[in-house]
């Protein structure tokens, strides 16, 4: 009867084969994006000047010609920790996005869902109004002190909306809506700090507040690298446990998983690598809710590719964002949510319009 | 593979929902549990399908507990269908596979999806494979989640109200596609049903609730009687030869005039 439609194996085979697909071209975007990201800026840098100094300093033997050393030293010292902390801020907050998506079942859900950003930003705006007036400025830094007291915020944030529902009925909503109000509380947190404080700590907590790749150098690569790392493939081996969750919990039960755990653990992985890179950064948007959605129009609900696809997505989108942002007006720098969230605010109503919207339903 | 529950009971906050419930599931048989909305249908199938944990009483699963099992190896072997289908932003081919989830680490191999496309044949929606669980009908959702119980191949289904969004041609498709997996290869089927007439020509053995508690438990027209659907229901029945069997005909609620 139903001889002419295609048998689940091709069907199947088709999806994967255009999963890999966009996979591979997401990695070469990305690799151009770099190449982009190392010779656009106000000095000027060639392309065969980016090879000479990578080879020279990756593969001595092959590259013997020690490069330019102003060409050295923009690629190597300015834009690599600033292509760097783009592509992993990127793909984190992209990851944490579409687990998170996964794990509540819901569409509208970022990393910044259960109240990250603002207590992220709370942490912030205390290290930076507060805690001069401490000894942990002087003996840190003030740089370090804002990048710790942003990444323990966000984390108190996590702890206390998973606390608060474990003793309420267990339930996405339930969290979501925990999640939203602990938001709300630190939120007044900030409102209340800027209120309080001079003019130049405001200016620096809205500046915070608009993120941005400033503090990019190799030592926040060194931290964010390895965290982004394990947290990404310990999030992928969870991609089946992940798909068998969209049946439904009563489902995923039956089927042996321990839902709560598994939920929490999620939620704390993607929590850490979200938050980790938050708190060099500032509050980046849009490309932990979009990469998602975009990635599921591109490659479907399969969290085994879902997952790499819209993490990639979100280095690439992030990384040609923050090179245009730091180019468009050189010398002057535009914050890189500016473009962002113009230009992909754009796109997504072109494709929801196009009919992407159903990708939308939950 | 037998299952025997023994003494289940099992307490919502202050709501007894289910008490003392004992009985065995035995290989190659359809059990039907019949009851009233609330009379605790679905907590007894989520306890034997190990997602509640019943407050007292056990079950064993061919005279293991679920602690003596591997999860997995036991997840293999039972497959629960909700009554509330989540619609997923995945494709029907997708949601079925899901039923191989047990037998799968990462890759899907050719014989998991040979299952999966068996399944969806003999559910008959293997041309709407490639659609997404949003674009189809609720009762194509519901062939959707059945195929992916007929995919994992268990030895047990537990099924909780598979047929409610089907028309009745596909209702009787279904329940004989699973009478047939009984016979053939041995399978048993608990499934909790509200049309008393299907559960009837299709059960082995049925098990009526009331209110949380077992009023009866046998062979669908020893348990179906008159009276005691109208103390169960509060209906009036009369049932009626057939010439193909028996016929439960409703009237009225008991404490209301029949309309005329």
């Amino acid at each position: 009867m139903n001889s002419g439609s295609p048998d689940a194996a091709a069907l199947y085979g088709a999806t994967r084969s255009r999963g890999l697909l966009v996979i591979g071209i997401l990695v070469l975007l990305l690799l151009l994006a770099c190449f982009v990201g190392f010779t656009s800026g106000s000095a000027k840098v060639s392309v065969g000047q980016v090879i000479g100094v990578f080879g020279n300093e990756l593969l001595p033997r092959l590259f013997p010609a020690s490069p330019d050393p102003m060409a050295r030293a923009v690629v190597v010292d300015i834009r690599l920790p600033r292509v760097l902390l783009a592509v992993l801020t990127g793909f984190a907050l992209a990851c944490a996005g579409t687990v998170m998506q996964g794990l509540l079942r819901n569409p509208l859900v970022s990393p910044f869902t259960l109240g990250l950003s603002s207590a992220a930003s709370f942490g912030a705006a205390v290290a930076i109004v507060l805690l001069p007036a401490t000894f942990v400025v002087p003996f840190l830094g003030s740089g370090a002190a804002i990048v710790l007291s942003a990444f323990l915020a966000g984390w108190l944030a996590m702890l206390l909306v998973i606390g608060i529902a474990r003793h309420a009925t267990t339930g996405e909503a339930t969290l979501i809506l925990a999640g939203v109000v602990i938001g709300y509380i630190f939120e007044a947190g900030v409102m209340l700090l800027k209120y309080l404080t001079d003019s130049d700590r405001l200016r620096d907590i809205v500046v915070w507040l608009m993120g941005g790749m400033w503090g990019a150098n190799l030592g926040a690569v060194a931290i964010v690298l390895p965290v982004t790392a394990a947290c990404f493939l310990l999030l992928l081996a969870g991609a089946w446990d992940l798909n068998t969750l969209s049946a439904g919990d009563d489902v995923a039960r039956a089927m042996g998983m321990n839902v709560g755990r598994f939920r929490t653990t999620g939620l704390l992985l993607s929590t850490l690598m979200a938050s980790c890179c938050i708190a060099f950064t500032g509050v980046i948007g849009f490309i932990g809710l979009m990469a998602p959605h975009i990635c599921r129009i591109l490659v479907g609900g399969d969290h085994r590719y879902l997952i790499p696809a819209a993490s990639l997505l979100g280095a690439v989108i992030l990384l040609v964002s923050d090179t245009i942002a730091r180019t468009i007006m050189s010398p002057v720098e535009i914050p890189v949510g500016v473009l962002m969230y113009i230009i992909g605010g754009a796109f997504f109503i072109i494709l929801i319009l196009q009919g992407g919207s159903r990708h939308l339903s939950a | 593979m037998e299952i025997v529950a023994e003494g289940l009971g099992l307490n919502y906050g202050a709501v007894r929902a289910l008490s003392g419930v004992t009985l065995t599931l035995r290989s190659g048989e359809v059990l039907g549990v019949l009851g009233p909305n609330g009379s605790g249908k679905s907590t007894l199938l989520k306890i034997l399908a190990g997602i509640l944990v019943p407050t007292e009483g056990s079950v064993t699963y061919g005279g293991s507990t679920r602690k003596d099992w591997d999860d997995r190896d036991l997840a293999r072997r039972l497959a629960y269908l909700p009554q509330q289908l989540t619609p997923a932003r995945i494709t029907v081919l997708e949601a079925a596979i899901l039923g191989r989830r047990p037998f799968i680490r990462w890759g899907v191999t050719p014989s998991d999806l040979a299952a999966v496309d068996r399944a969806l044949a003999a559910v008959g929606i293997r041309h709407l494979a490639s659609r997404s669980l949003y674009a189809v009908s609720g009762g194509e959702r519901q062939k959707a989640f059945l195929a992916r119980a007929l995919a994992q191949d268990p030895e047990v289904f537990f099924l909780d109200e598979p047929t409610s969004a089907l028309d009745i041609r596909h209702q009787l498709e279904v329940l004989g596609i699973l009478w047939r997996h009984t016979r053939n290869r041995g399978s048993s089927v608990a499934v909790a049903m509200h049309d008393l007439n299907l559960a009837a020509r299709y059960a082995d053995r049925v098990l009526l609730l009331s209110g949380g508690v077992p009023v009866g438990c046998g062979a669908p027209w020893e348990v179906l009687t008159p009276e005691r659907i109208g103390q169960v229901f509060g209906v009036e029945v009369e049932i009626l030869p057939g010439s193909r069997g028996r016929y439960l005909a409703p009237f009225a609620p008991l404490d209301k005039p029949a309309a005329e």
